[in-house]
């Protein structure tokens, strides 16, 4: 699994809960996808109950990413090729 | 076996050999030596640990495995380091604990196909439990069992809408209702 903690990340939420964060993605960009747990994102398995709410906004991509002790944080990563591979799964659903 | 006043089976040999090794029930671990056949195995269980801030969770993982274990399943724990440490601490000797692996880990390996169990049980007392359960019922082919427990335990029971054999009690430092419900549900039954 990729190390999140060593990549550039901004906290749009913290501490939240799974469908917070999937309300949040929803209301508030217009580009998502709904993928299933494991679902791979920058080499990191997603976490929580599905349908899990990926946000795309430019080259950015919104996700939430679950600790054990933290719950649920909502990450916002830049990354162009990733959003890009993203988007080919928003044309499949 | 004749003579043996408490029968076992097989596959119990393996979990009863420390026992053996202290001298009182010697006779018992050659009886079971000699009937030849090898150990068998109903199936493995993953144990999925959530934060250990609630301290039953320690001490009912180590419960269960023992059940596990006398019933014929291979328990394997998967946790974060402050979870799985805890245990391993409690446990040196590994009466107990087999193999415990870190939870990113398992989630990789059954996502990626390469390893899955017959039994999955995630310790639930926050919301992250829920999601971790509901990852689990989704990447793995396991049946789901869901230990639900802490202070609001019946709020997080509301919010589990996926299938699993739902396990429930209010216990945070007594783990006695918790076993109490795990043992009315008896989940290493074959």
């Amino acid at each position: 699994m990729g190390c999140v903690e060593s990549m550039n990340y901004e906290i749009l939420m913290r501490n939240g809960s799974f469908k917070e964060c999937r309300e949040y993605i929803r209301q508030h960009f217009t580009e998502y996808i709904d993928v299933q747990p494991g679902f791979k994102i920058f080499d990191i398995h997603t976490i929580g109950v599905p349908p899990i709410a990926i946000g795309l906004d430019r080259d950015f991509i919104i996700f939430p990413y679950t600790k054990p002790c933290h719950g649920t944080f909502l990450l916002r990563m830049e990354d162009t090729a990733e959003a890009a591979r993203l988007r080919t799964f928003k044309k499949r659903v | 076996m004749p003579g043996n006043p408490h029968p076992v089976q097989c596959h119990e040999a393996q979990s009863y050999s420390l026992w053996l090794k202290n001298g009182n029930y010697t006779k018992w671990q050659e009886l079971v030596n000699l009937s030849g056949e090898p150990p068998t195995s109903l199936g493995s269980a993953l144990l999925v640990l959530g934060c250990p801030q609630v301290p039953v969770q320690t001490s009912i993982a180590l419960y269960l495995i023992n059940r596990l274990k006398k019933s014929g399943f291979v328990p394997v724990v998967a946790g974060n380091k402050a979870a799985n440490t805890l245990l391993v601490i409690a446990d040196p000797d590994r009466h107990y604990l087999g193999e415990v692996m870190d939870l990113d880990r398992a989630v990789t390996m059954i996502t990626d196909k390469k390893r899955d169990f017959d039994r999955c049980f995630v310790f639930i007392h926050n919301d992250a439990g829920i999601s971790y359960a509901a990852t689990m019922g989704a990447i793995s082919k396991a049946k789901i069992y869901t230990l639900v427990y802490g202070e609001h335990y019946e709020d997080l029971v509301k919010n589990i809408d996926f299938p699993c054999t739902i396990i429930a009690a209010k216990a945070v430092h007594n783990p006695l209702p918790l076993k109490k419900a795990l043992d009315e549900v008896t989940p290493w039954a074959a």
